[in-house]
């Protein structure tokens, strides 16, 4: 049963304000859609490993040579003198 | 009777045309934008239309080109890109507010193949947000008609890409593929959607949602046209680890192939929660293929019923994990504060809609502690038994026939307050993505309610060839 304050909780962990309105209504849909998550908990898979991915991947090696990038800076859209600019996060 | 426009032919009669010097580039261009200019008002497939560019890349062409034997796959052929797709130096909006401004600094490898293949990309459509829905209602620049019956959805989340091949603003589309955004609105909208094997066509350049399930998928006019684009835009790419590294056939269609083939139907198909009009539709299709393949067969895909369950679980972990990115901090919108915590959740707030909120709280609840084993643990070892169902079945099958969607298309705004209501559409196409093979949705030769009947034909890793080939043979029925 999810309730509202672990709604809240898991808003505070992703980041998202959210108003009263917003988690009082997200949490009855969402109780309702992990409701209907749940009938995968019942199966047996003791034996089953997870699939993480679709594809075996083995982490390919290239030369380590110095290639043209373009200069993502320009495309900043908070900068001052070519930094990114944010609020102090130190007093 | 009149002559169809040039924007409603197929690629290979236009090529043909400009072989015989009977039309222009800049015909078709012109022919294609006069188009988008009388539709797209009501349709809203588009959000941006690069009419200038385009018109200036065929001119060039006319002026360039002397030897029209040496045209390549796709020159002078408008095609139009998926706004979760970068085209350099145009916007890529996603269809989301907290990107409403971004700027893409490069071409995705799929749109620099095109340019490269001598493709016109002609604008940028529009989706749910993040490719989050089945309808085309979420965008944040509004929802996409369905060019069939402007008071019905085209599908989802590739809605704007299918809409505008359906109504030829463009001869051809890519969309993406994470749990059927392509083959969905394909069926909607009468068009074909294919999925490549994951891995077959390049990442790079497709803004990630869930990565371990998301495809660039072509939509075209004609199964030709949609396998010219694919052999166009799939292959290696060392930007993207993940893409297979093996040579990529260049196909041409032929639906003679299936004589030989072995095609398979999956005995749970038939469940309850499949309109029994789209039922009837299939089974005719499959005796009518009859003629021309005599092993037809049943298989079976046990897991297919908890392909919902288990394709959410994993999509929304990934995307709660991919979204953490959209922070107001380097780009896209920002929501000013003066404490950086409280800017992060108050842009997230405002810049987020309602859907892209639900499956990043459901993501991140799925994998925090003391959850994570009970959710997405579990979800990626059922990931595991689909995909073992499929390798069983095509021990004994070359493809697989079923509907694409369980349900015709439904009004706007019909289901857009019943979120599972709108998941549960997505029966079919998510154990594609889920054992990362390819699909694809052909309509059906019949119409109900003047809708199209998505077909979909499902083949193993790098099986293109045969579900195109499939696929071309139920386009022939009624021909």
């Amino acid at each position: 049963m999810l309730t509202q304050t672990d709604l809240e909780k898991v808003a505070k962990l992703a980041k998202l304000g959210l108003t009263l309105e917003e988690s009082s209504r997200l949490t009855n849909e969402i109780e309702k859609i992990i409701s209907y998550f749940q009938q995968i908990k019942h199966l047996d898979l003791h034996d089953v490993t997870p699939m993480t991915h679709a594809v075996s991947i083995i982490l390919p090696l290239r030369y380590d040579e110095i290639r043209p990038t373009k200069c993502l800076v320009e495309y900043l859209s908070y900068k001052k003198f070519n930094y990114i600019s944010v609020p102090a996060v130190l007093e | 009777m009149t002559s169809p426009d040039l924007c409603d032919l197929a690629i290979s009669v236009l090529h043909n045309k400009i072989k015989n010097r009977e039309i222009k580039f800049s015909d078709i261009i012109t022919s294609v934008i006069k188009r988008i200019k009388s539709e797209d008002q009501k349709i809203n497939g588009y959000i941006s239309i690069f009419e200038e560019d385009a018109i200036n890349q065929a001119v060039e062409l006319d002026k360039m080109m002397k030897n029209f034997e040496q045209l390549k796959p796709l020159s002078g052929i408008p095609i139009a890109v998926k706004d979760n797709i970068c085209v350099k130096d145009k916007l890529t909006t996603c269809g989301s507010k907290i990107l409403a401004n971004f700027i893409s600094p490069y071409d995705a490898t799929a749109v620099a193949k095109l340019r490269a293949a001598g493709a016109i990309i002609i604008g940028k459509t529009n989706l749910d947000e993040f490719a989050m829905g089945s309808s085309t209602e979420t965008s944040y620049f509004g929802p996409t008609s369905n060019p069939i019956d402007n008071r019905y959805v085209p599908g989802g989340s590739s809605g704007g890409s299918a809409a505008v091949v359906k109504y030829s603003g463009a001869l051809g589309a890519l969309g993406s593929d994470t749990g059927g955004s392509v083959r969905h609105p394909a069926a909607f909208c009468g068009v074909a959607g294919l999925k490549p094997t994951y891995g077959r066509v390049s990442r790079y350049g497709l803004v990630a949602f869930a990565s371990s399930l998301d495809c660039i998928g072509v939509l075209g006019k004609t199964v030709a046209d949609t396998a010219i684009i694919f052999n166009t835009i799939a292959g290696h790419d060392e930007m993207d680890a993940t893409t297979i590294n093996t040579p990529v056939k260049n196909i041409s269609v032929d639906s003679n192939a299936i004589k030989n083939y072995t095609i398979g139907i999956p005995k749970e198909v038939f469940a309850e929660g499949l309109d029994g009009r789209i039922a009837k539709v299939i089974d005719d299709t499959i005796n009518n293929l009859r003629s021309r393949c005599r092993n037809i067969k049943e298989v079976s895909l046990p897991g297919t019923k908890y392909a919902i369950a288990t394709y959410y679980l994993i999509c929304m972990a990934e995307a709660s994990s991919n979204l953490a990115r959209y922070d107001g901090v380097k780009y896209g919108l920002r929501v000013s504060s003066s404490e950086l915590k409280d800017l992060y959740a108050r842009t997230r707030d405002d810049g987020f809609n309602t859907e892209v909120k639900r499956r990043i709280l459901i993501g991140t609840y799925g994998l925090s502690k003391g959850y994570y084993d009970e959710y997405y643990g579990t979800a990626q070892k059922v990931r595991n038994l689909i995909k073992q169902d499929f390798d069983q079945a095509f021990k004994d099958c070359n493809v697989i026939i079923t509907p694409t969607t369980p349900v015709l298309p439904f009004k706007l705004g019909e289901q857009i307050s019943d979120p599972l209501a709108m998941y549960l559409g997505d029966i079919f196409t998510t154990p594609a993505n889920l054992a990362g093979i390819t699909a694809i949705s052909i309509p059906a030769p019949v119409f109900i309610d003047n809708f199209p009947v998505g077909i979909q034909i499902t083949g193993p890793a790098l099986g293109e060839e045969q579900i195109l080939n499939t696929a071309k043979a139920i386009e022939e029925i009624n021909e």
